[in-house]
């Protein structure tokens, strides 16, 4: 699926909202909900093909795999937070658009720690 | 998992405010509402489906 | 595909049919009433008249309009004259009976209707009159009634029985 047709996708779900938001708010949020599945949905070939080409890459520079792991996953923690915290904010509710913001800030770094720690233990043995 | 399915939400959404102003204007406020909480009880049926499909996609894909 | 559209055409016809029949119950109720209103009057005048309960009915099967209650005192006047010895009360509730399912009334207008059956032909014509007079008041009341639901709620269930369909359609498609 083509970018003409993901945007075409998006123009249509917008004037549909438009004209629905006024009667009916409530249909409103489920079909921008609808409308950002959908795109996504489509998205994920690519992405798969994607990763599968990244850790290809990383198989051949001999970089260990659970730091191309967790970058990867960082990634993935980022997009859905972004997503429904997007969601929450066009519903108008800024509140639990921001508790899930934080929630992912706080996964992406309960994530990245074994690699920071990694990082100082070796940063020890060089220093001693 | 196409765009026709945005198609029937916003049909579900047009007529289901219609019929609530029909019985707004009959009289019929409690019947209104109990049309307007299920037709968004249908269209919530359909949703969950897709997003359960796709965050378990999006998770199997990144959880690598 | 084809087969879809033909679905939700049937879909669509037979909802808004059903909601075209809820809208028009109450004015065909109402026709009803009316005819059964003018075959009271008829009756209060053959009795005021000193006929006899064969006659009247025979005069009022001819003189209403609506087959359908002009039938109902016909079976009357037929039932009388064999004079089976059944006793009028049964012989009345038979006859509506008979021709309910082809009447719009309510179950509470049978009700009515029905207990009249007790003085039909009964020697006293003065307590005829009075029930007959109480039956005309029940009648104007509940036309009365009718006519201020019927204007609320006529187009309510149209529009209920169209748009539904389409919901059901748009649904299931």
């Amino acid at each position: 699926m083509s970018i003409v047709q993901i945007g075409v996708i998006g123009l249509i779900c917008v004037i549909l909202i438009i004209n629905i938001r006024r009667e009916n708010p409530q249909i409103a949020v489920l079909l921008s909900l609808a409308g950002g599945l959908i795109i996504t949905f489509n998205l994920m070939p690519i992405f798969k093909s994607i990763i599968e080409l990244i850790t290809q890459i990383s198989e051949k520079i001999d970089v260990n795999f659970k730091y191309i792991s967790m970058i990867i996953k960082i990634v993935g923690i980022a997009y859905i937070a972004e997503f429904c915290s997007q969601i929450c904010i066009d519903a108008g509710e800024g509140a639990v658009a921001s508790k899930i913001e934080l929630a992912a800030k706080v996964f992406i770094i309960a994530a990245s720690l074994p690699v920071i720690y990694g990082l100082i233990q070796t940063v020890n043995s060089l220093l001693s | 998992m196409e765009i026709t399915i945005v198609f029937q939400i916003a049909a579900v959404g047009i007529l289901v405010a219609v019929l609530n102003q029909v019985l707004i204007r009959a009289g019929r406020e409690e019947q209104a509402m109990m049309t307007t909480l299920a037709g968004l009880v249908v269209v919530l049926f359909w949703i969950i489906q897709y997003i359960s499909n796709l965050f378990e996609t999006v998770q199997t894909l990144f959880r690598l | 595909m084809a087969l879809k559209i033909l679905g939700s055409i049937l879909i669509i016809a037979s909802s808004g049919l059903a909601g075209l029949y809820f809208a028009y119950k109450p004015y065909y109720r109402k026709s009803d009433l009316n005819s059964f209103f003018i075959a009271l009057e008829i009756l209060e005048n053959e009795i005021n008249n000193y006929s006899s309960l064969i006659e009247a009915s025979f005069q009022i099967s001819q003189k209403v309009s609506d087959k359908n209650i002009s039938e109902i005192f016909l079976y009357l006047c037929e039932k009388l004259k064999e004079k089976n010895g059944e006793e009028t009360e049964k012989i009345w509730t038979d006859s509506i009976n008979k021709y309910k399912s082809s009447l719009y009334l309510n179950q509470e207008d049978y009700d009515t209707i029905a207990g009249m059956g007790k003085i039909l032909n009964s020697f006293d014509r003065e307590i005829e009159i009075k029930n007959i007079a109480v039956l005309k008041r029940y009648i104007l009341t509940s036309i009365d009634e009718i006519n201020i639901e019927y204007t609320k709620n006529r187009r309510m269930f149209q529009s209920i029985g169209f748009l539904g369909g389409l919901i059901i359609v748009i649904a299931l498609i």
